[in-house]
């Protein structure tokens, strides 16, 4: 894509990029590509008036050719470091987890969102042993991304072996438009491997509710 | 020790009670070694000692997998997925990307699916070559997930009762992954590895038939090769086999008809070419629909990454867009506006070349004003008025080329046509006067040229071009800025160096972390070393073993009671009371037996002693099973602490679990540093490529200038020697 990219920076080619609203990389190469062949047709019907010098055109495509390298070189470092960044963050997330919620006491709380349609989530309270551990309020953007599929880790802290009790209170909206709440109370027991609990907000067909269910995961 | 044990064993006859007072006691033990693990979790930022030591990947995660059935296993990689899908729904890309990998290195969660995720995720973010590694060990991993699915019993997605798919195929999958790599291959040039891949796909659904068309032609551009891929729908494949018939069902349609236009007229096949154009200029789009893993695939810039908006974006294969409905029916018009104007102007383009000058002016006649192609389309509207000799036309226009584009070579262009025409049409010094004018402007913009240079280059780089309001921003530099940043090369520098700037922020945040686990783990040694140190004030084996040493005594004293059958020993305080007070009695009778007569007193305290003995027997099953629970549950209590005080020991004597924390801290600390230094280096280097990009532009603006400036010289030469000659010809006669 170096070679078409060149191109676009010459002639009438230029605007092709610049005014359009990019959608996809598939997109936006055909732009580009495009802006290749404008320019090239461009600068092969320009009036001789105008003075289109080809030279410059030639030495312009010499010093582009000749930075491309170095270009695909930066970008490549680029990604190494991006790679690095990345690796280095989860490397210190893994560690900040290790330290702070070893698996024998570590209990993780997700929530999940099944269809949403009678129930629009607001937010959640999560209590354990009757004690508020965590409340998370959702942004629009936060709801739908649970209604795609998506799970998401509330909360996570540190318990002592034995018996526990999690109580969940879900704050939202039904399908006619009243702030309801749902809650859930789950008894479970603390060993000292992890706890992964998920509360699950199910559309519930035959009463046309939405229900919380809870499971723990098999680790 | 705050009961004396010794006093409790003293008495047998205080033996009912001694039993809860050494259950509180062990209890009490059992406590005192838990206590760290309670501060550890009323305080989750200060870890104890014992799970200080504890590697919980290496003890739990581990050794669960194992015990997990496979059908499990797929469950818990399906939630871990969802969980990296939520932060990409969310918008946060990075988080995404980390959650997969955390997910393959802790969990061994590793599929087909959470593979070209991951493909995708890299590609959102940038990760070009890594992506396309990934996608290549795709096929791989697919035949692997296969494999383990068939062997836990699992069925392959399917499609539910109301037809929308819940899940996405194996097939579909692979189909994917082909068409990804090969997009990435064709984005680092890799046009014949792009090809082989493609070739790969021998049959597709219909939805991914213009995707795989557009790449087609790019991998093979500019050769017109006919895909060989079988499109199964027979509709799509009908109007498939002509070129000309295609119809635009989107967008994507849409650019593939460009596409094949602009091979038609490359090959001169200009008759079709037109029949296509005018089909495109024409053509009224249908939505483009994009799934989730084609949406997925797309680069989001830096910009969008750091900063995300709080648009909506649809469930994983369905259709998907991250834009609001009007911002996409705006978008949807801006690309249609695009396609049909870049139509409209190719077609004027073809005419020109073909000498219809007449047809390229009534074709641009109605090109609308606010366009990409604005610029493009006046320049050739008014050339093909001078060429159709509608001078008033182009002279208007190119007028306002002059005014409206000062910075653009087809405004300065325009300067020296005016001139042109003026000197065909009008008096000779009209016509110089149009070329001094010329050259002012280029002698002008010259100037102003070179100021920019000279500022660019004692100006601060990064907040100049990280302004997000650039284009909005007044004055000749910005103008020259905003020209030089048409250069996609010196784009894509000033992207990297604002990806550079991200980074460095984010290795910032990163650098902070690591001190303050730092600081924990200090911290933590301190307390663990503190811990050790109250922990040796007090000789817990020597107080486990007494305790245990009377535990024995007492289950020994239980069995015996048992074996004769003797209910004092189990007696309360009050039956005590009666029975130390029938001995007493007892022992009076005797002695005042031989002074005077006792028979009455004997049957009375006989009658006292056998209710005692009754009321005692009565009791004696339950308090002998009561209390040899309770002796159980003090074995068990001994038995527990004894257990924790030798993990306490062998914890206290080992310090090699804080070590591997401190060795994996100053392993990141390092890296840390590794890191800002190759991104110092590297947004060094940038910036002087940049500055280095500039001064060629300006070099070649300068050039530019300079040649239009000696034209309109030698043109101002010519006119002068035009208008002198009349008169040397008199001089002459």
């Amino acid at each position: 894509m170096n070679n078409t990219e060149q191109g676009t920076g010459q002639g009438t080619g230029q605007g092709t990029a610049q005014g359009n609203t990019v959608k996809s990389s598939t997109n936006f190469k055909i732009w580009l590509t495009l802006g290749l062949f404008i320019a090239i047709f461009w600068s092969a019907m320009q009036p001789s008036s105008a003075l289109a010098n080809t030279d410059n055109d030639a030495s312009a495509n010499a010093i582009t050719n000749g930075s491309a390298d170095s270009q695909s070189q930066i970008a490549s470092e680029l990604e190494n470091i991006k790679s690095q960044v990345i690796k280095l963050n989860r490397d210190l997330f893994i560690l900040e987890e290790d330290l702070l919620f070893p698996a024998s006491t570590q209990i993780a709380v997700f929530v999940s969102v099944d269809i949403g349609r009678f129930f629009t989530l607001d937010s959640v309270e999560l209590k354990i042993n009757q004690q508020n551990v965590a409340g998370f309020l959702y942004t629009q953007r936060q709801r739908r991304a649970l209604e795609k599929g998506g799970i998401q880790k509330v909360y996570m802290g540190n318990l002592k072996m034995g018996q526990h009790q999690l109580t969940a209170i879900f704050t939202g909206v039904d399908a006619e438009g009243r702030t309801v709440q749902r809650a859930v109370t789950h008894q479970f027991e603390k060993t000292d491997e992890t706890v992964m609990v998920e509360l699950k907000l199910e559309d519930n067909e035959s009463s046309y509710r939405a229900d919380v269910k809870v499971e723990e995961w098999v680790l | 020790m705050p009961v004396n044990m010794n006093q409790a064993f003293r008495d047998f006859s205080r033996y009912a009670v001694a039993t809860p007072q050494l259950k509180a006691i062990i209890l009490l033990i059992v406590s005192g070694c838990f206590s760290t693990a309670a501060i550890s979790a009323d305080m989750p930022t200060d870890v104890s000692t014992d799970e200080l030591n504890k590697q919980p990947t290496e003890v739990a995660h581990s050794t669960a997998a194992t015990n997990l059935t496979l059908a499990q296993q797929a469950n818990l990689r399906n939630k871990l997925y969802r969980q990296a899908l939520y932060f990409y729904f969310e918008g946060d890309y990075n988080a995404a990307l980390s959650q997969v990998s955390l997910n393959r290195q802790r969990f061994d969660a590793d599929t087909a699916k959470s593979h070209l995720f991951e493909a995708g995720l890299q590609v959102s973010i940038g990760l070009h070559h890594q992506a396309t590694e990934t996608l290549a060990t795709f096929e791989q991993a697919l035949i692997q997930q296969q494999a383990n699915d068939k062997l836990a019993g699992l069925e392959p997605p399917t499609e539910d009762k109301q037809g929308s798919k819940t899940a996405t195929s194996a097939d579909e999958l692979k189909l994917i992954a082909l068409l990804q790599l090969s997009e990435q291959q064709i984005e680092q040039g890799k046009h014949s590895a792009a090809q082989q891949t493609l070739a790969n796909i021998t049959q597709l659904p219909a939805s991914y038939a213009e995707q795989y068309q557009i790449l087609h032609q790019l991998a093979y551009w500019p050769a017109s090769v006919t895909p060989s891929a079988k499109i199964l729908d027979e509709s799509y494949a009908g109007s498939n086999q002509a070129d000309t018939e295609l119809t635009a069902k989107s967008s994507l349609s849409a650019y593939v008809m460009l596409n094949q236009a602009l091979q038609l007229m490359q090959a001169k096949d200009y008759q079709r070419a037109e029949t296509l154009l005018v089909r495109i200029k024409n053509i009224n789009l249908a939505a483009t629909e994009t799934n989730f893993w084609q949406s997925l695939f797309t680069e989001k810039s830096p910009q969008q990454r750091a900063q995300v908006s709080s648009k909506n974006v649809n469930k994983e294969m369905t259709d998907i867009s991250i834009m609001t409905a009007d911002e996409l029916k705006a978008d949807k018009q801006i690309q249609q506006q695009a396609i049909n104007d870049y139509a409209q102007l190719l077609l004027a383009q073809m005419y020109v070349k073909q000498g219809l000058y007449q047809a390229a002016f009534d074709q641009l006649q109605d090109f609308p004003e606010h366009s990409p192609y604005t610029e493009s389309a006046l320049f050739l509207f008014a050339f093909s008025a001078q060429q159709v000799k509608q001078y008033d036309t182009s002279l208007a226009l190119l007028d306002l080329l002059k005014r409206d584009y000062q910075y653009s070579q087809l405004g300065w262009q325009s300067a020296l046509l005016i001139s042109a025409q003026i000197k065909q049409q009008n008096t000779l010094s009209e016509s110089l006067y149009s070329y001094q004018q010329a050259e002012q402007l280029y002698v002008e913009q010259l100037a102003d040229l070179a100021r920019f240079h000279t500022d660019i280059k004692q100006t601060e780089l990064t907040p100049l071009l990280f302004n997000s309001n650039v284009n909005a921003q007044t004055g000749a530099n910005s103008q020259w800025l905003q020209k030089a940043l048409e250069n996609p090369e010196l784009k894509h520098d000033i992207d990297t160096l604002s990806e550079l700037s991200l980074l460095t922020s984010n290795i910032d945040r990163q650098q902070q972390k690591n001190a303050w686990i730092k600081e924990s783990l200090t911290l933590n040694k301190q307390r663990q070393a503190r811990i050790i140190e109250q922990q040796s004030q007090t000789q817990y084996p020597e107080l486990i073993q007494q305790l245990t040493n009377q535990k024995q005594l007492l289950a020994q004293k239980i069995t015996e009671a048992e074996a004769q059958e003797n209910a004092d020993v189990f007696a309360n305080d009050a039956e005590q009371a009666w029975l130390k007070r029938v001995n007493e009695s007892e022992n009076i009778i005797k002695a005042i037996s031989g002074q005077r007569s006792t028979e009455e007193y004997q049957q009375r305290l006989s009658r006292v002693k056998a209710v005692l003995n009754w009321e005692l027997q009565q009791q004696f099953p339950q308090r002998l099973w009561q209390h040899k629970k309770l002796l159980k549950q003090v074995d068990q209590q001994l038995v527990l602490v004894s257990q924790q005080q030798q993990r306490f020991a062998q914890l206290a004597n080992s310090q090699q679990q804080t070590t591997a924390f401190e060795q994996r801290q100053a392993q990141a600390e390092t890296r840390l540093v590794t890191t800002t230094q190759n991104i110092a280096a590297l947004e060094a280097s940038i910036k002087a490529q940049i500055q280095q990009k500039i001064s060629v532009f300006v070099s070649e603006q300068q050039i530019q200038l300079e040649q239009l400036l000696l034209a309109s010289r030698h043109e101002m030469a010519a006119v002068l020697e035009q208008m002198s000659q009349p008169v040397i010809n008199g001089e002459e006669l």
